[in-house]
């Protein structure tokens, strides 16, 4: 191995499909992480999520047989949570019932900043309405990320990628998108091992995100 | 004033210009029925072109009548009838997203088997799962076809900015990777289809409304002058918008018809 390699002492895991594929380990994942874990390196697992908070994912992960802690655990709703206590903002947020346990004790009184995530019950035109005057008078829109749809059983349905869009045309404002593949997102994830970006090393399966 | 010079036709908006909607009711604008009445005795033609599609084009003249508006069916130009005129050419069957209280305006229309989807400002119709419904239909097509009545990204009603179509329109636009056809105002042909009705070339005519982007800067990429009025859904930041300027700010259509009338409005 080149010496480049041998200074990385971080490693970012993605979830799905790196190590499990809903409730199936993908094989050799779960020593593979023993076998990190053994070796003294910092493990951060990081994924895009709207809807399954850290608690879900964790149960998950447990069940399949990893050992992992939450505070391993790194989504883009943690990230969400993190821009909204670092900038102090009491948002209004439209996303899925399950995700608002991981942004228990945010204030949203006097709301200031929007949240989106998938959150299909949210997306009525009262809230949407909500949204576009708060941000039109300054509130900064936050978006766990902008996909275009998902699929639902029915066949695809739309995801928060299109309502983010509605916004940010009718009040000219970018949403600020928390999820990967943002840089933020990443330096984020691994701002309490205090490393150097070169000294990090992402594992996930897919070459864009 | 000199940039009125030469105008001797006129295109009206109607929400925000001649009326305001409070709880649910239309308000006159102040001056506003007067200011109508004053153009038409100047011999000066005029058309009023909206976007509206919360409603029909009759029931919207009936409630501008009972204001008190000299106004008739055939000087109003809405996007409707043009869709209606587009799916024909185009023989194309709408899967419709619009106001329960517009659909009237597409009995004539062969809906079965829709190829195409025509979105109009359906309000409370915005669900997620109407818009669900009309994404469906638009990715199952191998080229969809996305009709927008009007681009607006908002507007007033009882005092506070509600979303309009274009939101909306973006929404589905960026869920399906493609690019609406505009019918209505800012569309070019819109505006031209209103010259060749009034008889007038667009030098000769002056364009009123409170959207800078679908009145202002749609009527002026036609070569029609565009006045914006501080009623309706003005904001003071229209005044400094990045890319369009107005040929002529004032308070109201009743101010503008004072200047218009001043500047030698023809005849």
């Amino acid at each position: 191995m080149s010496s480049g390699a041998c200074t990385v002492n971080t490693v970012l895991i993605d979830l799905s499909g790196t190590i499990h594929i809903e409730d199936t380990e993908i094989p050799g994942s779960v020593k593979a992480l023993e076998r990190l874990q053994k070796s003294k390196v910092n493990i951060k697992f990081v994924t895009n999520t709207t809807k399954e908070s850290k608690r879900v994912l964790l149960e998950r992960l447990h069940s399949i047989g990893f050992n992992v802690k939450g505070e391993e655990i790194f989504t883009s709703l943690t990230a969400a949570r993190y821009l909204i206590e670092q900038r102090k903002l009491h948002p209004l947020l439209m996303v899925d019932e399950k995700a608002l346990e991981d942004f228990e004790g945010v204030s949203t009184e006097n709301q200031d900043a929007v949240v989106v995530g998938l959150a299909p019950e949210k997306f009525d035109y009262n809230t949407m309405n909500q949204a576009f005057r708060l941000i039109l008078s300054g509130a900064p829109l936050i978006a766990i990320h902008k996909g275009r749809y998902y699929k639902r059983k029915d066949g695809l349905a739309l995801g928060p990628g299109p309502f983010v869009t509605a916004l940010e045309f009718a009040t000219g404002q970018k949403a600020d998108i928390v999820g990967k593949p943002e840089l933020s997102f990443f330096l984020s994830a691994v701002e309490e091992f205090s490393v150097a970006p070169s000294q990090c090393i992402m594992i996930g399966d897919q070459s864009t995100a | 004033m000199a940039c009125l010079k030469g105008v001797n036709a006129v295109m009206l908006d109607i929400s925000g210009v001649l009326k305001d909607t409070a709880d649910g009711a239309d308000v006159a604008i102040p001056g506003s029925v007067n200011a109508v009445n004053r153009l038409k005795e100047a011999g000066i033609p005029i058309r009023f072109c909206t976007n509206e599609t919360t409603t029909t084009r009759k029931n919207l003249v009936d409630r501008l009548q009972k204001l008190g508006f000299s106004i008739k069916e055939e000087e109003v130009f809405s996007p409707a009838p043009a869709v209606c005129q587009v799916l024909r050419q185009r023989g194309l069957r709408p899967h419709l997203l619009v106001h329960p209280a517009s659909e009237a305006d597409f009995d004539a229309v062969d809906k079965n088997k829709p190829n195409c989807v025509v979105i109009g400002d359906a309000a409370e119709n915005f669900s997620y799962e109407n818009m669900n419904k009309a994404f469906q239909t638009l990715i199952a097509m191998d080229n969809p076809v996305l009709i927008s009545m009007g681009k607006g990204k908002y507007y007033k009603d009882s005092n506070s900015l509600i979303l309009d179509v274009g939101a909306y329109m973006k929404a589905l636009e960026y869920a399906c990777d493609i690019e609406a056809d505009v019918v209505g105002k800012p569309s070019a042909s819109f505006f031209l289809a209103v010259l060749q009705d009034m008889e007038r070339v667009p030098e000769e005519t002056l364009m009123v409304g409170d959207d800078i982007e679908s009145d202002v800067g749609g009527a002026q990429r036609c070569g029609i002058r565009a006045a914006l009025v501080r009623t309706g859904k003005y904001r003071s930041s229209d005044e400094n918008h990045p890319k369009v300027k107005p040929d002529i700010i004032v308070n109201d259509l009743s101010q503008l018809v004072d200047e218009l009338l001043a500047a030698g409005g023809k005849l």
